[in-house]
């Protein structure tokens, strides 16, 4: 399994647009992609439901993981959305 | 059967046509048992086809009348309306409890919309409302309710409802729209903005006007007055078919004027500025032909948010709207809350007068990180245009000199970062309380310029609350005494060489222009609707014979003959 963990930097955090550019990307890959919160839940990243319910908002320190073949790419490219969302 | 109907006039136009009632379906689910449970499972697919392909619609439409960027929260809606989670939940429910669809559907969506209102995020939290939208969309879809497609009307039609939501308003169908007619709403609510942006003609707050009609009658809307008549006399249908015709030359007249200047009969030139309270709101002034801002109140920057809009976020908003103008003037009032606007996320006290109270500058004077993080923003959009920084409820130089200490500590700031901003930003102040108008040339030897903000100066000069109806009447700009502050304030601002404008309601008050005009005011400012028939007035008047008129006004008792006088003298015109 792959994980990384980042920041989010935007001001108004994990809502439904970049929430959306998120789950969009993360529906791509083959691998089995899931977000952790620091609580330590654990979400599947292709539920725009169950990411908004992780409550994601400025400064949350947020671990996308991924299991399967692309799950370096999927990892990569997952975490830098996150670190780059625009409000 | 004939019905008159009496509303507000939220924007402007007279309209006859043929009603369409955008009706509110109550959702009524069966919370029975059910036979087929293949069937139900079928009925929910289909009708999340259903939706996907109306919001689809939506987006499409939103995209081209708003921008890519209100565009994209629909392509959110619809990741929201295919979720998977609650799709596999729903079924599930049927499935185990032998529950029908909408039941099993409705649970599904109430169970989400409940985790995204515990979250500690208020703004995450308010996501629970969009999903809340779209559920009750599917479940509509699911009950084979007939939405009410606004986006594809018949030709001549007018839209009743009881509210209209910013997505009906987003679809609205604007080739075959006359006007619409809703039962509440005031001249502030969404639909009204809408409206008046969109130049339809509207009617609101109408109370109980859905429960006359059925859909298919003839109705006539004088958004000129709030009137509304449903089923009209055939002669009523002539006589306001007139009133339209009437209307519609005079709104080419006036169009016929956007590129001229407001010059008096003897050659004087007075300024024709606009009120803007968001960036949206440039287009229409552009329309209107406006030389510039007069007024861009900053507060909804601050009002629609849930907490305080970063130094990035402001000077966004600004260089927008500065670049838009291309140069022109545009004046920015530092924010302006308390007295009648509280924020969410900012604990202002209770207060026995809140507008005698802790507000405008006196919060910022307090909290000076707010003033500076606006002067930043401020200085760094000077940078893209021209912007003139004007402080809003000033009643001691104590006060514009703390600002203006600020705001040079911000200057010396932004040298060092190395940003530009404009050396010669001008600074001005408001000319809302008596206290500036009576000393006005003291504060002119210190400022760039002066605003007259009549709706407060009003209240503060006459005592009188402008938001309490019981003394309503009492409230009148025309009284002699906000007259002679205003003429106070002007006198002070050109005894000491600084420009003066008016930019509270006012300065679009057709009867108020000769005496604004006698007076001397150099610049009007008002909403961009107004402009137009403002010019045209002062295009017909003389400024020499408004000098002896304001000298007969100020000379009279009361607001009464005030009035009288000068309803005498524009009928002349």
């Amino acid at each position: 399994m792959v994980s990384r963990t980042v920041e989010i930097k935007n001001e108004t955090g994990l809502h439904t647009r970049p929430g959306n550019e998120f789950v969009t990307m993360a529906k791509t890959f083959d691998s089995k992609v899931e977000v952790e919160n620091e609580a330590g839940k654990v979400v599947k990243a292709t539920s725009l439901l169950k990411v908004l319910s992780l409550g994601i908002k400025k400064g949350a320190k947020i671990t996308v993981h991924a299991e399967g073949s692309d799950a370096d790419e999927a990892v990569e490219k997952l975490a830098t959305l996150l670190s780059n969302l625009r409000d | 059967m004939r019905k008159f109907i009496k509303g507000i006039d939220a924007s402007p136009g007279v309209a006859i046509g043929k009603v369409y009632l955008h009706k509110e379906i109550e959702l009524v689910i069966n919370t029975g048992d059910i036979e087929d449970i293949e069937k139900e499972k079928e009925k929910l697919i289909t009708s999340r086809d259903k939706s996907k392909e109306q919001l689809t619609e939506i987006r499409k439409k939103t995209a081209v009348k708003l921008g890519e960027d209100k565009a994209a929260i629909f392509d959110g809606h619809i990741t929201l309306l295919e979720d998977e989670d609650l799709f596999d939940e729903v079924v599930e429910l049927i499935e185990d409890e032998e529950i029908s669809a909408e039941n099993a559907l409705s649970r599904g969506i109430e169970s989400y919309c409940e985790m995204l209102g515990n979250l500690e995020d208020e703004y995450l939290r308010e996501r629970a409302a969009d999903l809340r939208d779209i559920g009750n969309r599917w479940l509509h879809n699911l009950l084979g309710h007939d939405i009410g497609d606004l986006s594809s009307l018949e030709p001549n039609t007018v839209i009743i409802a009881k509210d209209l939501t910013p997505s009906d308003t987003a679809q609205i169908d604007l080739e075959n729209v006359l006007a619409f007619v809703t039962e509440i709403g005031g001249r502030t609510a969404h639909s009204s903005i809408m409206a008046r942006s969109l130049e339809i003609p509207a009617v609101v707050g109408t109370g109980d006007v859905c429960s006359h009609v059925e859909g298919g009658e003839t109705i006539i809307v004088d958004a000129t007055t709030g009137d509304i008549i449903i089923h009209p006399y055939d002669e009523e249908i002539s006589q306001y078919e007139k009133k339209r015709e009437a209307f519609i030359a005079e709104k080419e007249e006036l169009k016929m004027l956007i590129d001229k200047e407001a010059v008096s009969i003897d050659g004087v030139k007075a300024n024709m500025l606009g009120n803007i309270g968001s960036p949206n709101d440039v287009a229409g002034l552009q329309r209107n032909g406006a030389e510039g801002i007069g007024l861009y109140r900053t507060e909804f920057l601050f009002m629609n948010n849930d907490r305080f809009p970063t130094e990035d976020e402001q000077f966004e908003a600004y260089k927008t709207v500065v670049e838009s103008l291309e140069g022109k003037p545009v004046t920015i009032r530092t924010m302006d809350i308390g007295g009648d606007k509280a924020l969410s996320y900012m604990d202002l006290p209770k207060e026995e007068n809140p507008f005698l109270g802790w507000r405008a500058l006196r919060v910022c004077l307090d909290r000076k990180d707010i003033l500076k993080t606006q002067f930043r923003a401020l200085l760094r959009a000077s940078a893209f245009g021209y912007i003139k920084i004007m402080l809003p409820m000033i009643i001691s130089l104590d006060e514009v000199r703390q600002a203006k200490v600020i705001l040079e500590a911000c200057k010396t700031e932004l040298r060092e970062e190395g940003k530009d901003f404009d050396e010669n930003i001008q600074f001005g102040i408001m000319v809302e309380t008596p206290a500036v108008a009576m000393r006005a040339k003291y504060f002119a030897r210190e400022v760039d310029f002066f605003s007259i903000g009549t709706n407060d100066l009003t209240q503060y000069t006459l005592a009188v609350d402008r938001g309490n109806e019981n003394i309503a009447n009492l409230y009148d700009p025309f009284n002699p005494a906000v007259l002679q502050a205003i003429k106070m304030a002007i006198d002070g601002a050109h005894e000491e060489g600084i420009t003066i404008s008016m930019c509270g309601e006012f300065a679009g008050d057709e009867k108020a222009t000769p005496v604004l005009l006698g007076m001397g005011l150099d610049a009007f400012s008002m909403s961009a609707i107004s402009i137009p028939r403002v010019k045209k007035n002062i295009m017909k008047l003389d400024k020499k014979e408004c000098e002896s008129l304001v000298e007969r006004l100020l000379d009279m008792g009361t607001a009464e003959e005030i009035k009288m006088v000068l309803e005498e003298f524009i009928s002349n015109k």
